[in-house]
């Protein structure tokens, strides 16, 4: 890794973990984030804590960062020898960048190989995918990963779906302004087009939820505590 | 041909060179998101550092003016959501921490630069939350504030900060949207309700606005951030946009916006009064504000933690043993 590494003499941290999550069983395992963690179980209750406070997922990997090959194109060229990283013969998982694109740069875990060690495994993620971004290898052996019997899946991950209420979804839109400030032609010039994140609106425009609705609901009362 | 060089303006540090800064910048030219193994100027891996491990410390200690709240709030809906809101702070902390990590920051650097100052965080979270209506004039306006920042943001050229803004943005919706439906509520309820949410908004309209940082003139960090793709708006930009959707909005709601000079102008704009920089600066500085109760607070969790981090710690020491065995 050509990652400037902190100076171990003053690093007393846990070491990091990646963690890859699938949000279900017909998507690719994702690069979401890392943790710091003691052990494998740490690792992955901290990722649960992190990283699925939303639906929706059914597995989680974490694996130490110091069991990950990556590269990116510009690395292969100045490091050249990143293609000879020796270590274990096995299982490897390849993972890849293929996109610039906002929201769709992350890593997809996409295929799975006999490699002779992580740079073996490097050097066929390069030849599989030439165009990748990033490529990402580790070994199955290194994977801390949850269970994937129903009750695990089920007290993992399941309490995260019934709370719609974390979800922007679950919010009227509010207001009525913007309608009439256009139909008066005093609706600003909009500086940007309307932004989208991940597939979603980043902001909804108020617009359909009428004042009678919300006079109605102001009648639940809510009093200062 | 030799070019004039100003050493004060110049980002090239001794060892890098001219054509490795054309280079990066010709990748950023062609919209690349730039990865942690990749070349970059140190410039850039130090502001950016600078930015994320901030931007860090305002989700962490953003915490704190509404977790203070958690215990009061007046009905249990309101509670979960706002536990929700709370927790999707600390995971926004994470989610930056890590991104800044991959820049050769540790995680234990950047905790110990916040609280012992070196490092900061946005002023917002220095002002009181004095009633339950600042709950959700925090959503409303702060978030509000935050998301038009942040979305810019989610564009912005290093992939790991990109990567974590893209999923702060989308769960950052929610925290807007519950604060908005909670003021409007009060803005079209009973009289004491309509009072909470005016006085909620007289307080924290300004610091909304100054949230988004000082003028373009007086922006140091914007020049070069924005030429390598991080900073790609300007804070009047962001400020502008934040204002053109939220003041009509307000307005709306039935409630007055504290700005006697607000104003569209005849494209359309609205804009604002003079912002009082003297205070903004002075909440920075920790002349006014709860800057020292935050960071005591702060400390608190962090003292109060060390037996969790020990307990793991002796765990991990004794499955270590007993593999060893």
């Amino acid at each position: 890794m050509t990652q400037p590494q902190p100076d171990p003499q003053s690093d007393t941290q846990w070491p990091r973990w990646e963690v890859f999550k699938q949000d279900s069983e017909k998507r690719p395992y994702q690069a979401v984030g890392s943790v710091h963690a003691g052990d494998p179980d740490h690792a992955l209750l901290t990722a649960r804590n992190v990283f699925v406070r939303r639906p929706a997922a059914v597995s989680l990997w974490a694996v130490r960062e110091d069991h990950i090959l990556s590269a990116t194109p510009e690395e292969v060229v100045s490091h050249p020898d990143v293609l000879d990283t020796p270590g274990e013969a096995g299982a490897y998982h390849i993972g890849v960048k293929k996109s610039h694109k906002r929201s769709m740069t992350f890593v997809d875990l996409i295929a799975t190989v006999k490699a002779g060690g992580p740079g073996d495994a490097l050097r066929q993620a390069q030849a599989q995918h030439p165009d990748a971004l990033t490529w990402v290898v580790f070994a199955d052996v290194a994977i801390a990963r949850t269970d994937d019997d129903a009750e695990t899946v089920e007290s993992w991950f399941a309490p995260a779906r019934d709370k719609t209420y974390k979800q922007q979804q679950y919010y009227g839109v509010i207001g009525k302004h913007v309608g009439e400030l256009k139909r008066e032609g005093r609706m600003p010039r909009r500086t940007t087009q309307e932004p989208h994140v991940a597939g979603h609106k980043v902001y909804d425009h108020p617009h359909d939820q009428t004042s009678e609705m919300l006079r109605q609901r102001a009648a639940e009362v809510e009093v200062k505590p | 041909m030799t070019q004039p060089v100003n050493p004060a303006k110049s980002h090239i540090a001794p060892d890098e060179t001219a054509e490795q800064h054309a280079a990066f910048e010709a990748r950023i030219e062609r919209g690349e998101k730039i990865e942690a193994g990749d070349w970059m100027p140190a410039e850039y891996r130090r502001q950016l550092i600078r930015m994320i491990s901030q931007h860090a410390h305002s989700e962490v200690v953003g915490m704190l003016p509404e977790g203070e709240w958690i215990a009061s709030a007046p009905t249990l809906k309101r509670k979960t959501i706002l536990m929700a809101k709370v927790q999707d702070e600390a995971g926004h902390g994470q989610y930056l921490y890590h991104a800044a990590e991959t820049l050769g920051a540790t995680r234990e650097d950047m905790i110990d630069a916040l609280l012992t100052r070196r490092a900061k965080y946005s002023s917002i979270f220095n002002y009181p939350t004095m009633t339950w209506a600042d709950v959700g004039m925090i959503g409303w306006l702060v978030d509000g504030a935050a998301i038009k920042n942040q979305t810019m943001l989610a564009g912005a050229s290093y992939g790991p900060y990109s990567r974590a803004m893209v999923r702060i943005c989308s769960e950052e919706t929610f925290h807007h949207k519950q604060g908005k439906e909670m003021i409007v509520l009060y803005a079209q309820g009973s009289a004491a309700q309509r009072e909470m949410a005016q006085d909620a908004l007289n307080r924290w309209w300004w610091p909304a606005l100054m949230m988004l940082g000082p003028h373009d003139a007086d922006s140091p960090n914007t020049g070069i951030m924005s030429k390598w793709g991080v900073k790609l708006k300007t804070n009047d930009e962001v400020r502008q946009e934040f204002i053109n959707e939220h003041a009509p909005e307000l307005l709306e709601a039935g409630l007055t916006i504290p700005d006697p000079d607000l104003h569209q102008d005849e494209i359309g704009n609205w804009k604002h009064g003079p912002i009082n920089w003297d205070e903004f600066w002075a909440v920075i500085k920790g002349e006014r504000g709860l800057g020292q109760e935050r960071l005591a607070t702060r400390q608190a969790a962090h003292d109060d933690g060390a037996w969790v981090r020990e307990a793991l710690q002796a765990y991990t020491n004794r499955q270590r043993a007993v593999a060893a065995d």
